[in-house]
């Protein structure tokens, strides 16, 4: 298990009100392909985490994380919603990368896959795919060389 | 034309790597010879070097956050700019620069 994405853990027009039931969704896809293990625990970190600063980081993009015991292996999921939710009070948000990275990985691993998230979310095309996809590997063929 | 530019942001991740990489590629738009230094959590990456600076024509800052080492630049024509006008305007500031440098 070392790639940080598989297609499973890509999902379109996800039906959310807030951002819980979007990490929510995506966590029991990491559950279901052994990358975490406990869906509670896990979410309560990232949310812990989006409540100390939000991770909304515009063109309605927002990265959601943890580096948690609970994490089993480092990982990208991706959540396109049905509609936009309200972040945080500045920003409504359409698409989200959610990402899990084990505690006993290296210090800054988390932020090195964020740092390469973030280069390339300022691509219009990159932006472009994220948005119109239809299928999961368009996703996964953008973000699968993240390390 | 070759141009230093550092970035920071307040939270450390997010804009200093995407005003970093929004430079980047609209200089490369432009065929301008660019190097971003980022100041960011996973602490400074691409270092700016004496030499480098004494090549450039210009120097771009962000100015969200206070720069580590802004001394280094004295001297220089500087620009100073918000990640996210470096994020969202990136061309405009290459043009700007280019017409400013070509003036003197």
């Amino acid at each position: 298990m070392d790639k940080l994405v598989d297609p499973q853990l890509i999902l379109f027009d996800v039906v959310a009100t807030e951002k819980a039931d979007i990490v929510r969704a995506l966590a029991s896809r990491f559950l279901e392909k052994g990358r975490i293990d406990s869906i509670d625990g896990y979410v309560d970190a990232v949310l812990e985490r989006e409540n100390s600063s939000s991770t909304a980081v515009g063109f309605s993009v927002a990265t959601p994380h943890a580096k948690t015991d609970h994490a089993l292996a480092a990982t990208i999921g991706f959540a396109r919603l049905a509609h936009t939710v309200h972040w945080d009070e500045e920003e409504d948000v359409n698409l989200v990368f959610l990402i899990a990275v084990p505690m006993k990985d290296a210090g800054d691993r988390h932020l090195k896959i964020l740092a390469t998230l973030f280069r390339k979310l300022v691509d219009d095309e990159f932006r472009n795919t994220i948005s119109k996809a239809k299928y999961p590997n368009e996703i996964v063929g953008l973000i699968e060389d993240i390390t | 034309m070759k141009i230093v530019a550092v970035t920071a942001c307040p939270s450390g991740v997010a804009h200093t790597y995407m005003s970093a990489e929004a430079l980047q590629k609209a200089a490369a738009r432009k065929g301008i010879e660019l190097k971003v230094e980022t100041q960011g959590s996973i602490g400074v990456e691409n270092r700016i070097t004496e030499t480098d600076v004494a090549e450039a024509d210009a120097v771009i800052l962000t100015n969200d956050m206070p720069i580590n080492d802004e001394a280094r630049f004295a001297g220089k024509p500087l620009l100073r700019v918000g990640v996210s006008v470096a994020i969202k305007k990136a061309d405009q500031i290459m043009e700007s620069l280019e017409t400013q440098l070509s003036k003197s």
